[in-house]
């Protein structure tokens, strides 16, 4: 089994916040000791990468390493030994993301799309988020396409919502809310130029499941249609690799430490304003 | 006998008959890097968007190295469905276009525009440094090791 580790770190510096940064390497160095977690994958990382490296060695589970790659927005660390997470694809133009190849030592190979999305700032309508998503996915699916392998993980902030144009949208990523529809929708004629994913973010939504009802919240009262929870950190899993997931969770602390307040609210002060997500892949199915 | 009025060209001189789209000159860019580089990297485009809405089509530039199975996307261009000009060029970091204008995009209302900017794209700093680095990691996996 693989444990993954996502957050984006909104910009913690251990110059800047010095803090913060450290709090976020010492709940990193729980989390991967307590959840054996053996790939962390970060948006907005500014973090040393010597205080990262003692914090996740500290952990006693492993020796941690950045492996050799281009991706200048996501920054990934693993355990796994050095050759087994492999630079593929640098999106710079369009899309900030990269793509892995990932070689388990016991299990068959995928690959893992990491990737930020232009903020909601930026692109203030659905209509220009779904545009940025469908280029995002166009790369990828072409991607697979020379690669023949449909064993793909999209890890990332999206900066969009699981029901969005951008999620949803055949020609943007196509991010279905269940293992059922992602193997089936495929086979529907207005569907068929465009592979799936399974999105499980759906079933982690309010306060019916474990965890918190979102990956960040904001707080904005005035404007009406705000959802405040919302769930733009996501996981997506293709078809090929439904059988290997295990699940996912919103993680709320460390064990010893909270990310979020009494009230539940990340805290950007002291963390990130952004909540981590946590999931497993086993690569032997 | 009546006047001869002569209305005037009001038309410019600059229209080219033989104007090309902008993905057309992406691509023959693509193909001549894939030549210049000997096959270490194959340049290609592609596609994405499809107009719909509104929204723009835009094409890629991805260089790919075989030698090491890495495929980087180092610029793209915009332009509205069914109208090939005006064309923007995308870039993934700010760059010196001319007269020292800093941006990480170029927007160009004519073909001769955008071969003026696509010129200095393809020349600028991170296009170089990607081509550059990507080159240079191949020909290291292409050497046999040498004994000292």
């Amino acid at each position: 089994m693989t444990r993954f580790l996502f957050w984006n770190l909104h910009r913690a510096d251990a110059t800047a916040e010095p803090k913060r940064a450290a709090a976020i390497c010492a709940s990193l160095a729980r989390l991967v000791r307590d959840r054996g977690i053996d790939i962390l994958i970060f948006a907005e990382y500014e973090l040393a990468d010597t205080q990262v490296k003692t914090a996740l060695d500290a952990s006693g589970v492993g020796v941690f390493h950045r492996p050799a790659s281009r991706s200048e927005r996501i920054v990934i660390w693993t355990r796994w030994p050095v050759g087994r997470v492999v630079d593929r694809y640098g999106g710079w133009a369009t899309t900030k993301m990269t793509i892995r190849q990932l070689v388990p030592s016991n299990g068959i190979p995928a690959h893992l799309v990491a990737a930020h999305l232009r903020d909601r700032t930026t692109l203030t309508t659905e209509a220009g988020r779904g545009h940025a998503a469908s280029e995002v996915s166009a790369a990828i699916r072409r991607f697979e396409s020379f690669n023949g392998n449909g064993r793909t993980i999209l890890v990332g902030d999206l900066n969009l919502n699981p029901f969005e144009f951008g999620a949803v949208g055949p020609a943007c990523f196509h991010a279905v809310m269940t293992t059922e529809l992602a193997r089936s929708v495929q086979g529907l004629a207005a569907r068929s130029d465009y592979s799936t994913f399974y999105n499980p973010m759906w079933g982690l939504f309010g306060d019916r499941t474990k965890g918190p009802p979102g990956t960040y919240f904001w707080r904005n009262s005035e404007e009406a249609t705000n959802h405040f929870w919302h769930m733009y950190d996501q996981v997506l899993i293709r078809p090929d690799l439904i059988d290997s997931f295990r699940g996912v969770e919103i993680v709320a602390g460390d064990g010893t430490e909270s990310f979020v307040t009494d009230s539940g609210r990340p805290r950007p002060d002291h963390y990130s304003d952004h909540l981590p997500l946590l999931f497993e892949i086993d690569f032997t199915r | 006998m009546a006047n001869v009025i002569e209305i005037p060209d009001l038309w410019g001189n600059d229209i080219n008959v033989e104007v090309v789209s902008p993905a057309t000159i992406l691509k023959v860019q693509a193909e001549k890097l894939s030549l210049k580089t000997k096959g270490v990297l194959l340049a290609r485009t592609y596609p994405s968007g499809d107009g719909c809405d509104g929204a723009d089509v835009t094409h890629h530039l991805e260089l790919h190295a075989p030698a090491i199975n890495y495929t980087e996307e180092v610029l793209a261009i915009s332009h509205v469905q069914n109208r090939a000009y005006p064309v923007v060029i995308r870039m993934p970091a700010s760059i010196a276009w001319e007269r020292q204008e800093q941006a990480s995009t170029k927007w160009c209302g004519n073909e001769e525009e955008f071969m003026q900017a696509l010129r200095t794209a393809l020349r600028s700093y991170p296009v170089r440094s990607a081509i550059d680095s990507i080159l240079a990691e191949s020909n290291e996996r292409n050497l046999a090791p040498v004994a000292s």
